[in-house]
């Protein structure tokens, strides 16, 4: 396996509620990009392009990038506008990924943009992702989309409500240890069940907030990555896969797209055995439920079965597989920078650098994204040491 | 280093209206262009659209044109920084080899107001609210242009007229009334010192190229068009203004793609450049940069008919984008008609291709320059 | 020591857009006004797509054949909804993933009719493979509205 793109450096801003921001997306920007670059010991002008990562519309902006100068712009560096949707911090990963691979940059910087940091009323925002004349008129936020998927999961395998409080608060009880996490109130699997539903079936803490905070990441190519950097973090495969715009083919069953795409990455990567395989992983969970689904399609279980790695806490941080160390978008949402987060939490836990959430001693780890209507993109990228 | 070709591509005509959806415009153009590369959807490996969500009226606009362009079940991207920043991801998908065949489209379907979408793209504090849009912004590089005797009046009137006398010979062209001198300095004054026929219209229509790597053109064509050369650079919103008039962005991405496709002296090794160019002072602006003459010398170039579609060194034979400016599929549009003209013209062997996001405005803009060469003449 | 106190600028962004529907959406939602719902089909994967499609993703070609459905569908999936966003209804009301017939795709759109006492009580009512039909608007414009709502046949 070729090793040719590397993450040497990540660069975080702290996550608080976007009500509470005092910060402007400059100051977001101008922290993120600093951070990272004082992590791997580089300036501004030793970046060779840079990609931005948001959804223009959710932020009330037209291409929010051209008006933020933390991106190399003053020296001229090139800079590329990935927008996929909720997966374009997933795909722009992968357009900084396949720069370097190409041999057309050495080291890119690549910025998971605070998105929903100045949204009123963030389900009204996301409505507006959804397809005019078709869907849109019936009132969907990303709320109800995720609420299709983890109806019929639910009614499919008989899944029960406590099981989805349970992952909801795995996720909560792993935020309280990440100094990045937005909510880290730990809430237990009860205090979920307790929380008002919000569109049946997702209640109140089985779901995303609207968090303010950005990331940066640097990545390298092979020579430049082990002059730079003692733990580069490795880029062994990633791919995407698209689905229909509308509702389309999809029944929501399952994450049926995501299997496809991890069969794909699977191979690419020399993956035989997921659980056995990979040492961490974050999975793009918006609404906790998700997980349960991700764990099937990722083939981490059989299908429907994904309850039992739950119960018997393979997931957890002394597990077999530990997801969403970081407690995962469910605790910390901020837009596009969620999909960046995944890369970021990733290459933190190869590095060893992840404060408080470290597993122990990973070499080899899963990250995911999930975006569009109606989940209608997904990213997957297998990292390793 | 591998090399990248475009093995096949396609075209609609361009319009004030489109009658289709944008899902099925860019379905058009891309089913088209797979029959002209001799492909078909099963062997893509990978689509890139180029569009923003503000040209489409969607938020995740991608998500209507990806299956468009052939990317259902496929890896798919959307780059937003023009045409060519969508052909650079795709280039870039081939070279790292994870796709071996690639497909990049845009298609514009919907009407908008340019101006507001513009405005709505500067910053909420200090440029918003003046309110800044593209127009604006244009009337102000020109205003400088005039201000400093780099170039008069009547030379953004003569390099519209030059673009209006060739869009009228190029069938798929969006205005092809042929406008002269003495319409273009008479029409109305739409943005000081800008006139409404030196400024580029908002067209409707669609464009598809199909890329593939070095193995699998030479398997499709005997004559394959190669990607020799291709890079980007950006200026800072908030530089001064003498940073927005040097476009020192615009000149990495020239002199490094020029590098790559190991061009020394554009005058010779050029056979013509399609450049983006939505307002008239725009193009003489980058004469000098392009490398077709010293500073101060792009009035004199125009002058003398080098430029034009029929002299030694066409600049926009297409008739350029006020004659053709689709928002979304502009950049991939000005690719198509530089492989329209490679194949039009015996003996022309190598085209560059500029492209920008200034249809939203200048400051804070981004360029991609790419350079196209047949393998043969 | 007082916190730092920073200005706040609210703003929106208001674009107008319209959009060519072109033939095959246009024939669907005109269809609509007539109290019917047509599908079209993909000549090569014989697939029916409800809504209709200008083309068929998997083969890459135009559906040519248009057949007209009953209009009895089932569910696939749906939510209800209890809290109130911006521009959205009122809760409580309920999304569904309905299959219309044999096509291949679901549309979306509410299911209505249905009775219970507390909100609580609407997820019970409802089974993923419920059969439902739709209630045709009083005024049509060529709209998915002019379905008003599906709701379960008894």
């Amino acid at each position: 396996m070729e090793k040719k793109a590397a993450v040497i450096g990540i660069g975080y801003t702290t996550y608080c509620s976007n009500r509470k921001e005092t910060r402007s997306k400059a100051d977001l920007a101008y922290e993120a990009v600093r951070n990272a670059l004082d992590m791997v010991g580089l300036s501004i002008g030793d970046i060779d392009a840079s990609v931005y990562t948001s959804v223009d519309g959710f932020e009330a902006t037209v291409r929010p990038a051209r008006m933020l100068e933390a991106f190399g712009q003053g020296l001229n560096i090139p800079l590329v506008d990935v927008n996929t949707g909720g997966s374009a911090g997933g795909s722009g990963f992968k357009e900084a990924v396949h720069m370097i691979e190409a041999g057309l940059h050495d080291i890119v910087l690549l910025y998971g943009a605070p998105t929903f940091n100045n949204v009123v009323d963030n389900q009204q925002v996301l409505n507006t992702a959804s397809p005019p004349v078709f869907e849109k008129p019936f009132g969907i936020g990303a709320v109800h989309m995720g609420a299709f998927y983890a109806a019929r999961y639910m009614r499919e395998h008989g899944i029960e409500e406590y099981d989805y409080a349970r992952v909801a608060s795995k996720n909560h009880r792993a935020a309280v240890k990440n100094p990045h996490a937005h909510l880290r109130h730990g809430f237990s699997p009860e205090e979920v069940l307790e929380s008002p539903m919000v569109t049946w079936p997702i209640r109140l803490y089985e779901c995303c907030p609207t968090s303010s905070g950005a990331v940066a990441m640097i990545l390298a190519s092979g020579g430049r990555a082990k002059e730079l950097c003692d733990t580069p973090v490795w880029v062994r495969a990633i791919s995407s896969i698209a689905d229909t715009f509308l509702s389309g083919f999809k029944v929501y069953r399952d994450f049926d797209k995501l299997k496809i795409l991890a069969k794909k990455v699977y191979e690419k990567a020399g993956i035989r055995n997921p659980l056995k395989d990979f040492d961490v992983a974050e999975l793009f969970n918006p609404f906790a439920p998700f997980e349960l689904m991700e764990y099937d399609a990722l083939g981490f279980c059989e299908e429907g079965k994904s309850v039992s790695l739950l119960r018997d806490g393979v997931t957890e941080i002394d597990g077999e597989l530990p997801v969403n160390m970081s407690g995962g978008v469910v605790c910390t949402n901020s837009g596009i920078s969620s999909a960046v987060n995944r890369h970021a939490e990733i290459a933190l836990q190869l590095m060893g650098k992840a404060e408080g959430r470290q597993v122990k001693s990973p070499e080899v780890g899963l990250a995911h994204s999930w975006g569009g209507n109606m989940g209608q993109f997904h990213t997957l990228a297998v990292l390793t040491l | 280093m591998g090399k990248v070709g475009i093995v096949g591509y396609s075209l609609t005509t361009f319009r004030d209206d489109a009658d289709m959806s944008s899902d099925e415009l860019v379905f058009v153009a891309a089913s088209a262009a797979l029959k002209d590369a001799g492909v078909d959807r099963g062997d893509l490996d990978a689509v890139s659209v180029a569009s923003i969500d503000a040209y489409d009226g969607i938020t995740i606009s991608n998500g209507w044109t990806a299956p468009a362009g052939g990317g259902y079940g496929k890896d798919a991207t959307r780059i937003q920084g023009g045409g060519v920043a969508a052909v650079m991801s795709a280039y870039a998908s081939i070279l790292s080899g994870a796709a071996e065949l690639a497909l990049v489209a845009g298609g514009d379907s919907v009407r908008f107001d340019d101006t507001v979408t513009s405005n709505a793209s500067y910053d909420v504090f200090f440029n918003r609210p003046i309110p800044l849009f593209n127009l604006s912004s244009y009337a102000l590089l020109a205003t400088s242009l005039l201000r400093s005797g780099a170039a008069t009046e009547e030379d953004f009137a003569m390099v519209a007229a030059k673009n209006y006398r060739d869009g009228a010979g190029n069938p798929w062209a969006h205005v092809r009334a042929g406008y002269s001198i003495g319409d273009v300095a008479s029409s109305p004054m739409a943005c000081w010192p800008l006139r409404s026929l030196e400024i580029a219209p908002c067209s409707k229509g669609a464009c598809a190229l199909v890329l593939a790597s070095e193995r699998k053109a030479r398997e499709l064509s005997d004559n394959p068009v190669w990607i020799s050369g291709i890079a980007g650079g950006s200026t800072p919103c908030f530089g001064s203004w003498a940073e927005t008039m040097e476009m020192k962005g615009l000149r990495r991405a020239i002199t490094r793609s020029y590098r790559m496709a190991g061009i020394g002296n554009p005058a010779k090794d050029v056979d013509a450049f399609e450049i983006f160019s939505p307002a008239a002072p725009f193009e003489l602006a980058y004469y000098e940069p392009l490398g077709l003459c010293g500073k101060g010398g792009a009035p004199e170039l125009l002058r003398g008919g080098v430029t034009s579609g029929s002299g030694a060194l066409p600049v926009n034979p297409s008739g350029g984008a006020l004659c053709t400016n689709p928002g979304n599929c502009g950049g991939v549009y000005r690719v198509a008609s530089a492989l329209n003209f490679l194949r039009d013209h015996e003996g022309a062997r190598r085209a560059v291709v500029q492209d920008s996001d200034i249809n939203l405005g200048i400051m804070g803009e981004t360029y991609h320059v790419m350079v196209v060469e047949k393998e043969r003449a | 020591m007082s916190t730092p106190q920073v200005m706040k600028k609210e703003y929106n962004m208001h674009l107008d857009f319209s959009l060519p529907l072109g033939k095959a959406y246009t024939k669907w939602m005109q269809a609509l006004k007539e109290k019917k719902i047509l599908g079209n089909t993909c000549g090569k994967c014989g697939r029916i797509f409800v809504p209709a499609k200008p083309f068929c993703e998997i083969c890459f070609e135009e559906p040519r054949e248009w057949v007209e459905l009953d209009g009895r569908g089932i569910v696939e999936s749906f939510t209800v909804c209890f809290e109130k966003f911006r521009n959205c209804p009122d809760p409580p009301y309920v999304v569904g993933i309905i299959r219309i017939g044999d096509a291949a795709t679901c549309m979306t759109h509410f299911i209505g009719g249905l009775a219970y006492q507390r909100p609580e009580e609407i997820p019970g009512q409802i089974r993923i493979g419920m059969a439902v039909e739709p209630v045709w608007a009083e005024d049509r414009t060529g709209d998915p509205l002019d379905i008003a709502y599906f709701r379960p046949v008894k």
